[in-house]
């Protein structure tokens, strides 16, 4: 199945599941019972499932199906979630200090949620139009490697052209790009302007260069090109990797409200 | 650039906890406790991705477990628990505790309470200010036989939403046996101090409700019994006042110019109630209350002499001493009430008090009959002097015999009406002037009931006379204490010549003595006789204010205003003790024909022909807090810019068929108008113009509950009162 198919299918299974969940607790409401108890419930059910998602995680190896399928459903599920909490509390924002708490750690862990599916989604697919697959965690041994290389170079030139024209540019403007990872909100966000602006200031030193530096330049650019490579690699598979840092923690940190949340409704119920 | 490849890669661990932080690569990488492998070039190792996010889990639950740590060891924990602000509804509400048990429970408690999972654990809570009563939380909070059963005929042509539909296929599967209904359920609290508590959708309504339709008008019944579907209180004819009485010429200028002026609205605005008897009814009917316009007596007989027909007493040799042969009485009910408790031999008094047998005729009574009228008279001698011996406190005595000793003391007082002594006592005094002598031979049992005279004998016929008192009238000493007199005999114990008080020297009893003198009228029979005819008729036009006066032989009662406590205790004493003697003074005094003629407007509940029956006498008219049970509400005060140029009768419509009914039976007289047609309602309440939900008109808490400000109230007026007792 293609993947856009599986979206649009995914999607429209979604909001069919939000439109039935939405008037069958609206009905609840009109029977004169409290659809809170409902919803309540019903969320209960859906993070012990999202929570399923970890475990198989864990036990990947288990036949117990795709891990692209659980990661699906994973995601439709936490929508459908944020559906039935918004209902649960009456798209109104709570006054309690618990149910605010509750509420925000809810948000934390559902912002994450998405931020991570969108990011699983498109720096993937990014990542995969770069040249080179790079390992992150080889990312800064590449990064010492090319700022070897590029040190080597200029050396070379200062000996060859007896001008040190060249390697005093790079001491004053690109020393810094070649010794850590640069640029990483632009990466983030698809922007080569970093990049372009290095490559132009470097081309606009050529007049003052000699024939052996416009030729070491030539190499120099290929090198900045790799290094902007490298830092796009840091910068995305960074994200991907460290998204979930917060997921997971806020997310069992919501467990314990849930709980809280529960006993408190039941040993205080009634009174309206 | 190396390749992506895992084999290549051996020196990157990411599963493990440590990894190399040089960049130079290192087959071996750190060990297990993250130290550098390599001796001589040691490396500064570094935490793995896995690792990190391990920490950072820890570090978070961590934070998360010591922030609700110091949540729960907050001295105000159960503020900061608090969903939310309570509404102004509940701004009295002081603290959790009032409407919360888990309030004053342990965290521990909580959570058992919590593993019942039972949403209505607080309900209860809430009965402590609002007194729903013992349906608190059934539908309607009443009980289901105050539903009103529908008439399968009504009409309900519009369908209803499916989801309404689908609600209360959901109800009644989930709730099979109507279980109770939390407060919560429609009430919801913490939302803010200006967020309404009531959270009720109107088309909840047809959740429950069989018959279910969506829009008022096309759907709502019509009403078969609005505003009214029980007679009125007060009898009231609108018809016959309002298009005969009111234009006839002598009351022509006393008509009221408008519905207002016999009725007003409530301060709620909601019902319009009766103005009072003095601003809408005196003017016409103070007369027939005052009994100003009665042909007979205008006052109550309350007690009496009976006129005894002597001569057959006497032929058939019964002694009832000394009876007044002028008496033209009956037993008044109320006297009968206080006799028949009282008398040694209550079967024989009931014969003679009896309907079929005539007091002062019994030439056709026999012997039995006759021995029932001789005792009913010693009787009343009895009353009169246990009246005159101990005053009212024997009249209190009697009732409460006679009404099973259950009335207070202040309805005693009522029931007595501050009889006078002198009145009863003068009057004794002439009709029974021997009476206390009688009394205390009878009781000795020196006056037989039959005497030892032959009937018709001149022994008899001297009796005869001395009962009737013409005696004194024949006797030229006027002595009441003659040697022949049969009472005072020279037999006698209590008479005898050593007896000191009769003695010579007895003062009271001296020749010179002014009372027993040839002048006293008091004894004079022909004296007593004028003296009778003259004020009787005096006493009645002097009581004209109300109160007691003397008619002939008997003492009545006269009522001073409309309302007045002796005949409306009278009856409603009556009423609540309606057994064989209540029910006699009942239909004496609630006859159309009594003294107050209190029926004639006041309506009686109940089968008045049943003795026993629980009988209700209307005093006022219709009250909001009598409404046990009220589904419907209505602002008059909201509509009156909506009226005609017919005012009231823009709505309220005089029936035809009312008026045949109200001949028929007074009893059942209603409210003499149409019932309202729902087209009345529904040209404006529908939707678009004005509300047409179904709370509008209707109220879900049907029976009246106090609110929560008059429940304190009561607490500290039965905390002041406990503390008066004490």
């Amino acid at each position: 199945m293609k993947y856009s198919t599986r979206r649009w299918r995914n999607t429209v299974f979604l909001a069919l599941a939000c439109v039935l969940m939405l008037t069958a607790l609206s009905i609840i409401d009109q029977s004169l019972n409290i659809q809170q108890y409902y919803s309540g419930w019903l969320m209960i059910i859906i993070v012990s499932l999202l929570m399923l998602f970890y475990v198989r995680k864990r036990l990947s190896v288990l036949p117990i199906g795709r891990s692209s399928s659980w990661a699906q459903w994973h995601y439709y599920s936490g929508l459908f979630l944020l559906i039935v909490f918004l209902k649960h509390i009456e798209f109104r924002f709570p006054n309690g200090m618990l149910e605010i708490s509750l509420t925000i750690v809810f948000a934390v862990v559902i912002v994450t949620g998405i931020v991570g599916g969108i990011t699983n989604r498109v720096f993937a697919r990014r990542l995969s139009y770069l040249e080179a697959e790079v390992i992150y965690e080889r990312i800064p041994a590449h990064r010492e490697q090319l700022k070897g290389q590029v040190e080597q170079l200029l050396l070379n030139v200062v000996a060859q052209s007896e001008s040190n024209t060249l390697s005093k540019y790079y001491l004053a403007h690109l020393q810094r790009f070649f010794n850590r990872s640069e640029h990483f909100l632009q990466h983030v966000f698809n922007n080569d302007y970093p990049v372009l602006k290095i490559q132009r200031d470097l081309e606009q030193q050529l007049r003052y260069l000699n024939e052996y530096e416009v030729n070491a330049v030539m190499e120099l650019r290929k090198l900045i090109a790799q290094k902007n490579m490298l830092d796009r690699h840091a910068a995305l598979q960074g994200v991907l990797k460290y998204w979930g840092i917060l997921h997971m923690p806020v997310a069992t940190v919501l467990l314990f409200f849930i709980i809280a949340h529960v006993v408190l409704v039941y040993a205080f119920s009634g009174a309206a | 650039m190396t390749k992506a490849d895992q084999q290549a890669t051996l020196y990157q661990r990411p599963n493990n906890q440590w990894q190399c932080g040089r960049v130079e690569s290192c087959i071996h990488g750190p060990s297990g406790d993250g130290k550098c492998s390599l001796a001589n070039q040691a490396c500064v190792p570094q935490r793995t991705l896995k690792n990190k996010k391990r920490l950072v889990f820890i570090w978070v639950l961590c934070a998360a477990i010591a922030c609700i740590t110091v949540f729960l060891s907050s001295s105000n924990l159960l503020t900061r628990l608090s969903p939310g602000p309570l509404s102004l509804s509940h701004a009295e509400v002081a603290s959790c505790q009032d409407c919360h048990a888990g309030a004053s429970q342990s965290v521990g408690d909580w959570v058992k309470t919590a593993l019942t999972f039972d949403g209505h654990n607080d309900d209860q809570q809430c009965l402590t200010c609002h007194a729903l009563g013992e349906n608190a939380f059934a539908a309607h909070s009443t009980d289901a036989g105050n539903f009103s059963k529908q008439d399968d005929q009504q009409s309900f042509a519009s369908p209803t939403h499916w989801k309404t539909a689908l609600a209360g296929e959901f109800r009644a599967w989930e709730n099979p046996e109507g279980e109770d209904i939390s407060c919560s359920t429609c009430h919801r609290e913490h939302k803010g101090e200006l967020d309404a508590v009531a959270n009720f959708d109107p088309q909840q309504c047809h959740t429950c409700h069989e018959k279910k339709f969506d829009l008022i008008e096309t759907g709502h019944p019509e009403y078969s019994n609005f505003p009214h579907d029980a007679p009125s209180r007060l009898k009231f004819d609108h018809a016959a006042h309002l298009e005969k009485h009111f234009y006839e010429d002598d009351v022509l200028e006393l008509a009221p110019e408008g519905c207002t002026t016999c009725h007003a609205t409530d301060q709620t605005g909601e019902w319009m109630l009766n103005t009072s008897f003095e601003s809408a009814c005196s003017s016409c009917h103070l007369d027939d209350v005052l009994g100003s316009n009665r042909a007979t007596a205008k006052g109550i007989g309350v007690l009496a002499i009976p006129e005894l027909d002597l001569d057959s007493l006497n032929s058939a040799g019964l002694n009832i001493g000394h009876w007044p042969s002028w008496a033209d009485g009956d037993v008044p009910p109320i006297m009968q009430a206080l006799l028949l408790r009282q008398v040694n031999q209550p079967a024989i008094v009931d014969t003679a008090l009896s309907n079929n047998l005539t007091l002062y005729d019994l030439s056709l009574a026999s012997d039995d009959q006759l021995i029932a009228v001789a005792t009913l008279a010693w009787e009343i001698k009895r009353l009169f002097y246990d009246l005159q011996m101990g005053g009212t406190k024997i009249m209190e005595q009697r009732l409460s015999e006679t009404f099973g000793s259950r009335l207070d003391k202040s309805t005693l007082n009522r029931l007595i009406a501050s009889l006078p002594r002198d009145t009863l006592v003068n009057n004794q005094q002439q009709w029974f002037p021997n009476l206390v002598e009688e009394m205390k031979l009878y009781r000795q049992g020196k006056i037989a009931l039959r005497s030892p005279v032959s009937p018709g004998s001149a022994e008899a016929q001297k009796t005869t006379k001395s009962q009737t008192g013409d005696v004194q009238q024949d006797e030229s000493d006027n002595e009441i204490l003659s040697e022949d007199d049969y009472i005072l005999s020279e037999d006698d114990d209590i008479l005898s010549e050593d007896d000191d008080i009769l003695s010579e020297d007895d003062d009271i009893l001296s020749e010179d003595d002014d009372i027993l003198s040839e002048d006293d009228s008091l004894i004079k029979a022909e004296d007593i006789s004028n003296d009778v005819e003259i004020k009787s008729a005096d006493n009645e036009a002097w009581a004209v204010s109300g109160g007691w006066y003397r008619d002939g032989s008997t003492i009545r009662y006269r009522p001073a205003d409309h309302g007045d406590l002796f005949f409306k205790t009278w009856l409603e004493v009556s009423a609540e003790h309606y057994d064989k003697i209540g029910k006699a003074l009942f239909e004496s005094m609630g006859s159309k024909q009594s003294v107050g003629n209190c029926t004639k407007c006041h309506s009686i509940e109940g089968d008045l022909s049943l003795s026993g029956a629980a009988i209700t006498l209307h005093w006022q008219g219709f009250k909001p807090k009598d409404e046990s049970v009220d589904f419907n509400r209505f602002s008059h005060v909201s509509h009156f810019s909506l009226m005609t140029d017919d005012g009231c009768a823009s709505c309220h419509v005089l029936s035809d068929e009312h008026q045949e009914s109200a001949e028929s039976d007074s009893q059942v007289l209603g409210s003499g108008f149409d019932n309202i047609d729902r087209v009345t309602c529904t040209q404006c309440h529908q939707r678009g113009r004005a509300p047409d939900n179904c709370l509008t008109c209707h109220n879900y808490h049907a029976e009246p509950h106090k609110r929560s400000i008059d429940k304190m109230l009561d607490s500290l007026l039965n905390q002041v009162g406990g503390a008066g007792d004490e």
